[in-house]
């Protein structure tokens, strides 16, 4: 979806929050359990021009992540700079 | 007001596609267009040609369908999230010896493209589902 508004030209802004916050995760097996890898598409988000990605710091606190545990170098924001960030976006989708 | 949908949760099981259907209902009795209806994740369940819901319950696919034949609203099922739950086009299940006649009347089968170009042209986009 990102990818997709990307090639239509929008501004896109990355957020992850909740349990999303494991997608950004490095040193993942999915193929133990049968799954895609999906940092290389991470990776690739720059190519598309999305660079603007945050990680919310409450939901990586209740996780007990911290920076060099993540898979590429995001912007650690607080909630209330998601909820801004969110409230100025002209459509969210959340997935 | 040009309004664009998204419905992303099976029928019958959730309340996001009787929502969806009675707030276009609403929007287009108070005289706005919806400019399309996208039927993402379990949401193309919507789309299946041979739901057969008992005769006094409400029949959420014709109901689409009617939709689409009545005010000509533009019906979009994801395709990547179709062929993941076995819904495939015509010209698809030919090609792969799948089932050919899954989709209900009114449907078309696209991309993502489709939802963003709504996202874009519409003045509102309301989604349905988590």
């Amino acid at each position: 979806m990102a990818l997709m508004a990307a090639a239509f030209d929008q501004r896109v802004v990355l957020l992850f929050e909740g349990d999303g916050v494991y997608a950004l995760m490095k040193n993942q097996r999915p193929e133990v359990i049968d799954l895609k890898d999906v940092s290389p598409v991470l990776k690739a988000l720059s190519i598309y021009d999305i660079n603007d990605i945050s990680v919310e710091k409450e939901s990586m606190d209740a996780r007990a992540m911290v920076a060099k545990q993540l898979v590429m170098p995001v912007n650690i924001v607080s909630r209330g700079d998601i909820k801004r960030q969110m409230a100025s976006a002209d459509q969210v989708f959340s997935f | 007001m040009k309004i664009s949908i998204q419905i992303n949760a099976s029928p019958y099981q959730h309340q996001a596609a009787d929502s969806a259907w009675h707030f276009i209902q609403a929007a287009i009795l108070a005289g706005h267009e919806v400019y399309r209806v996208f039927f993402y994740h379990d949401g193309v369940y919507n789309a299946l040609r041979d739901a057969r819901p008992p005769a006094d319950e409400r029949d959420i696919v014709k109901r689409w369908s009617t939709l689409h034949a009545d005010q000509g609203v533009d019906l979009v099922v994801c395709v990547s999230s179709a062929q993941r739950r076995g819904l495939l086009e015509h010209s698809v299940a030919e090609k792969v010896g799948g089932y050919e006649n899954a989709l209900a009347d009114g449907f078309r089968i696209a991309g993502l493209g489709l939802l963003m170009e709504a996202v874009i042209e519409a003045d509102r986009h309301i989604t349905f589902g988590a």
